[in-house]
């Protein structure tokens, strides 16, 4: 699912047209779709087919020991009107999204400012931010992380040398739990940085060293050159990051040992389906609850770009502006 | 996702016929736990093979949160495996499923369960017909370590105690080791200790296989752990959130608390996981009532699909009346089900193998008749339990909300 948003993103945000077929103008590639049966077989069998049978299953009871029994949309009313805890895993899940997206934005983008001036071993500082993000959605980075958090963790450890006794263990408190996962994912902002320097580096010169001469100083020259500029760039990096949020899973399973809790604390959106459809054997109600998950990005991702006709600027259609 | 797993399965769910040319055949065991019960299985198994040269047994286990799961998939996929265990919460949904292979013809002939506690027989039948044999007996305790309640200087806490007398206790186990540890375990995100609670007071989680205890029932059960735990006596929040059914990631072997509810058969996982001693004392009374009974720790059962009905039943055989079954297989599963082989045994008994059959010997006038296996959806109120008593517990709703909260989904669970 994560890889078709990207794509549809990636080619609605990609600034200027996309220059194909200059050369050839015969048959607009037959060979090219030749070339891809090996892909469409694929799609068609591992992505297409599953997902259509997976909406049949929506409206279905299926315990995967029999055959699925059809309900019609029981499924979709007991979500909305008799699991609390469905309505917990979305609040849950809203959370972790309106905080976490916004925080690696800003962390990634700081941290790609800094590293934009030229200066000695800024390609190695490149690298070493981005570790985190290698080991990004890896199950060992969620174990470090229960490691440093949980029960009797480096943390605690650290904060005693300095004399501060928590004895917390934050990993199974509901008031912290949360947030150590939003740290996590915080950390891991190598990825939107990149982008974020490649944005940086296409930013001509000429621009600050004018703005410079008018006497503007750095914030000013930041919010109103770097900001605009960097705008299309803000938006793919917003538009990936909200997507992978709402679909977060490892992290939060490992760190609750795959039951969302403390107090269903970290109960995430897919968390909470996984358990329904591998713990519990409802797989016709983990089914739906895809499909509403699929709704509910899909809207967002609709008025994200509804909301970005106002604030993405691409320079090379100002005349729309 | 369903689906893919789905056409995964179906994929590779070609199945082996398992006989080869020179008339062997190979069945597939299968069972949940951790590496030191398989290691006795597997050294059970070695000696099956060895009386039975033309059979070869191939072994999976997984850990219990997972095992479920993977033999759903197996199931739907058409290549379970020969030999499986089961819990007794999906028993029944695996018979009526046509899952597992009616036994009832092999009964008396090469199985052999006139040794077995007839009730515990009794239990593994769906409709009349035999599909499942208990493979272990367990029942509840309260694992005390008793090396560090000495060291306290304190006494240990004798059967038959009240709830109000354990909490004494366990207060001032706080109180003398200066907080270092609790005294007890916060019992309160325990499924089977509110089944025992509710026994204590005369009545049962379920009867004819819907809901039977009342939100007042637990209302009171999470007021008394709220006791324990506000008065110091049990763990705090965030160590009764430790508790997740692994014995070493939980409060008692961490070092934070010296007394834990849990079932015997697991005793043999804590002793693994220290070198104090550890003692089994009977559970916390209520009118002299502890609550307590003896049940089929797990179950086997034949896949209905297999072409080795023969030879998975002699495995089965083995497992449950075999003297050599029982020494290998020790307590890794709880006691062993042949009565006869059981008494033989716990007389030459020696460490954990010892403290568990004793610990049972000791108990056996006071158990309770067994409950019959738990309706489908049985699982699922224990995870629930967990989160709505953690909510309680960091005092994000009183026992009495919590309790009116777990009713209403519990009753949208079980029975649908």
């Amino acid at each position: 699912m994560s890889v078709s948003f990207r794509t549809r993103a990636v080619a609605r945000v990609r600034p200027g047209p996309v220059r194909a077929g200059k050369r050839g103008t015969r048959s607009p590639g037959t060979a090219g779709y030749i070339f891809l049966i090996p892909w469409f077989a694929g799609f068609a069998l591992f992505t297409l087919g599953p997902m259509v049978f997976s909406l049949y299953l929506s409206f279905t009871n299926y315990t995967l020991l029999s055959a699925p029994q059809w309900v019609g949309l029981a499924n979709y009313r007991r979500m909305f009107t008799s699991d609390p805890r469905y309505i917990h895993s979305l609040e849950v899940t809203v959370q972790y999204v309106v905080v976490s997206v916004p925080l690696k934005l800003a962390v990634a983008l700081a941290v790609a400012l800094v590293l934009n001036r030229r200066r000695r071993g800024s390609g190695l500082y490149r690298s070493l931010f981005y570790i985190p993000s290698l080991l990004g959605t890896s199950v060992s980075v969620a174990l470090v992380w229960r490691a440093i958090f949980g029960e009797g963790g480096t943390l605690d450890s650290t904060l005693k040398v300095a004399g501060v006794h928590t004895s917390n263990i934050w990993t199974e408190d509901p008031r912290w739990a949360l947030w150590t996962l939003v740290l996590l994912v915080v950390w891991q902002f190598g990825a939107p940085m990149v982008i974020f320097l490649a944005g940086l580096k296409q930013i001509s010169q000429h621009l600050y060293d004018a703005a410079a001469v008018d006497g503007a100083n750095w914030w000013r020259r930041f919010v109103s050159i770097t900001v605009p500029m960097l705008s299309p760039v803000i938006f793919f990096n917003l538009m990936l990051e909200l997507v992978g949020a709402f679909q977060a899973f490892t992290p939060a399973y490992i760190i609750s040992g795959g039951l969302g809790g403390p107090a269903d604390s970290t109960l995430f959106y897919t968390l909470y389906m996984y358990i329904m459809g591998f713990q519990n054997f409802e797989f016709g109600y983990a089914s739906a609850m895809a499909w509403v998950l699929l709704a509910i990005v899909g809207a967002c991702t609709a008025l994200m770009f509804r909301f970005a006709r106002s604030w993405v600027f691409y320079a090379d259609d100002g005349d729309r502006r | 996702m369903a689906a893919v797993v789905l056409t995964m399965t179906a994929a590779c769910g070609s199945g082996n016929p398992g006989a080869s040319s020179n008339g062997k055949v190979t069945i597939t065991f299968a069972w949940w736990g951790n590496a030191s019960r398989a290691k006795a299985t597997v050294a059970a198994i070695d000696l099956f093979e060895k009386a039975n040269p033309t059979v070869t047994v191939d072994t999976e286990y997984t850990p219990f949160g997972s095992y479920d799961q993977k033999i759903a998939t197996q199931a739907a996929g058409g290549d379970l495996p020969d030999l499986i265990t089961v819990d007794r919460s999906v028993q029944n949904e695996y018979a009526q499923r046509g899952m597992l292979a009616d036994l009832t013809p092999y009964v008396g002939s090469t199985l052999q369960l006139s040794g077995l506690n007839s009730a515990f027989v009794a239990s593994g039948q769906t409709g009349g017909r035999q599909y499942a044999v208990p493979m272990a007996q367990n029942s509840q305790s309260i694992v005390v370590d008793e090396t560090r309640v000495r060291s306290l200087g304190l006494a240990m806490p004798q059967p038959g105690w009240t709830w109000s007398q354990w909490q004494g206790w366990a207060q001032q186990v706080t109180t003398k080791s200066h907080g270092k540890y609790y005294g007890f375990v916060d019992p309160g995100t325990l499924w089977p200790a509110f089944q025992s609670w509710e026994i204590q007071h005369g009545t049962s989680l379920y009867s004819n296989g819907k809901t039977h205890f009342s939100v007042a029932d637990l209302t009171s059960w999470w007021a008394t752990c709220s006791q324990l735990r506000t008065s110091g006596a049990a763990t705090n929040a965030q160590l009764t959130a430790t508790v997740d059914g692994l014995p070493d990631d939980e409060p008692l072997l961490k070092g934070h608390a010296v007394a834990e509810w849990d079932w015997d058969s697991l005793y043999t996982m804590y002793a693994a996981g220290t070198t104090d001693k550890l003692t089994l004392v009977s559970l916390p009374t209520v009118n002299g009532k502890t609550g307590m009974f003896a049940q089929p720790s797990m179950m086997l059962g034949v896949s209905a699909s297999t072409p080795h009905k023969a030879q998975a039943v002699e495995l089965l055989d083995f497992l449950i009346n075999s003297p050599t079954a029982a020494t290998t297989l020790g307590t890794s599963r709880g006691l062993f089900p042949n009565l006869q082989v059981r008494q033989s045994m716990a007389g030459g008994a020696t460490g954990t193998v010892a403290t568990v059959y004793s610990y049972e010997a000791a108990n056996a006038s006071i158990l309770g008749p067994t409950p019959p296996a738990p309706p489908k959806g049985d699982g699922q109120l224990l995870t629930l339990m967990q989160a709505m008593y953690q909510k309680v517990a960091f005092g994000q709703l009183t026992p009495a909300a919590a309790a009116q909260q777990f009713y209403s989904q519990a009753q949208g669970i079980i029975g649908q």
